[in-house]
């Protein structure tokens, strides 16, 4: 398994989404206040973290044969900061915006990204879409797991 | 002049200056613009990306209520993913989100006071991803992820949270875009904005004043409720 991580270590259980991902595919976790920002500065910090971590992923795992296969897991931290609903949403949806885009700039021959959005809380729930995301899903989507929001 | 006040952003820019046009006969306008230029100096000239800039222009108004606060200043440069720089990632969610999500929670206080309305400027590209934008995608869906959780919080001290989002503007921020991945593509730019004009289904870019006119509308409307006006000329329908 190829695995990126970006906040914090992947919280305990964390190695049940690397035994669901598929083969050549590189696992992008964003974990901790990385994935539960208290400001928009925060949010900015991960969006930037997240764009270094696709760019390192898609180049280190390209070939000419397949392209680079990525799976973005954002995990929000339980229990997350109570007044940081809007900022959560924020990253979520900037996270969303970033795939959107590079789905509109690359055909899914060059590069593959699938993203999760979840919970630390329910891993198993994240490891079924990761599952799902880097061996049925094809490319750009997203999926979201069980969300543990206040 | 009116006893209404109003703060423009971006002022000097396309949408900014329509937008200053447009609601200057029933309110007095502070206008805001990092720039000064065809012989116009904003009322206020700081760069919102910078902590002090925004609080050059929170001063400006002291303590009085506000009624409008239309944030229209923003930034946009193409750049494929192996081309974006950290530095400029950074300066464009610094400029598009921080700053918007700034100064509408520095200005709530003047806000509630007069029960106004805040009208962010997003963008169609916060509501659907557009190639080699990817951090100015990022920037503008996070604004809409930000306002459809910060609206009820606003509107319970009688603020107005409100979202437009435009399709393509014929601005110079826009042809400005389109001339630089013009460069980088080696192409010209009168044709990559041909080609960019052919995705819309009514054929041709919005005119800041089609924008101003929505966003005056969008002030009016007296519903608490988040409100996202997509002026896309069916653009975004299409995706």
């Amino acid at each position: 398994m190829a695995l990126r991580t970006i906040g914090a270590q992947p919280p305990p259980g964390g190695d049940r989404l690397g035994t669901a991902l598929g083969d050549g595919v590189t696992l992008i976790i964003v974990t901790g206040g990385a994935a539960d920002p208290r400001s928009a500065g925060q949010v900015t910090e991960t969006v930037v973290e997240v764009v270094e971590g696709l760019q390192a992923a898609s180049a280190d795992a390209a070939t000419e044969e397949r392209g680079a296969d990525i799976v973005l897991a954002v995990l929000t931290p339980n229990p997350a900061a109570p007044d940081g609903r809007a900022w959560r949403d924020a990253l979520d949806e900037a996270v969303i915006g970033i795939t959107q885009s590079l789905a509109r700039e690359y055909v899914p021959d060059i590069l593959r990204i699938n993203t999760v959005l979840g919970a630390e809380a329910d891993l198993e729930g994240v490891s079924d879409s990761v599952d799902f995301l880097s061996h049925e899903a094809g490319a750009f989507t997203v999926g979201a797991a069980l969300e543990i929001r206040p | 002049m009116s006893d209404r006040r109003a703060i423009v952003t971006g002022a000097l820019g396309g949408i900014g200056a329509a937008v200053v046009d447009n609601v200057s006969a029933d309110h007095g306008v502070i206008t805001h613009d990092l720039r000064a230029h065809h012989g116009c100096d904003p009322s206020v000239r700081s760069d919102l990306a910078q902590p002090a800039g925004r609080r050059a222009l929170v001063r400006t108004l002291g303590d009085g209520p506000l009624d409008l606060l239309v944030a229209a200043h923003g930034m946009a440069v193409p750049a494929p993913l192996p081309d974006l720089r950290a530095d400029r990632v950074r300066q464009i969610m610094r400029v598009n989100f921080e700053a918007v999500t700034e100064l509408v929670e520095a200005f709530r206080p003047q806000l509630s006071a007069a029960g106004g309305c805040a009208v962010v400027i997003a963008s169609q590209a916060g509501l659907t991803g557009e190639a080699n934008f990817a951090a100015y995608c990022a920037s503008k869906f996070a604004l809409v992820g930000w306002a459809r959780t910060t609206a009820e919080p606003l509107a319970s001290e009688g603020i107005r949270l409100r979202l437009m989002c435009p399709g393509a503007v014929d601005t110079s921020m826009f042809r400005g875009a389109i001339a630089r991945w013009a460069t980088d593509m080696g192409g010209k730019p009168e044709e990559v904005l041909r080609q960019r004009v052919t995705q819309i289904p009514r054929g041709r870019l919005a005119t800041p004043a089609e924008i101003a006119a929505g966003i005056r509308y969008l002030a009016r409307l007296a519903t608490p409720e988040l409100v996202v006006l997509n002026q896309s000329g069916g653009e975004t329908f299409t995706r």
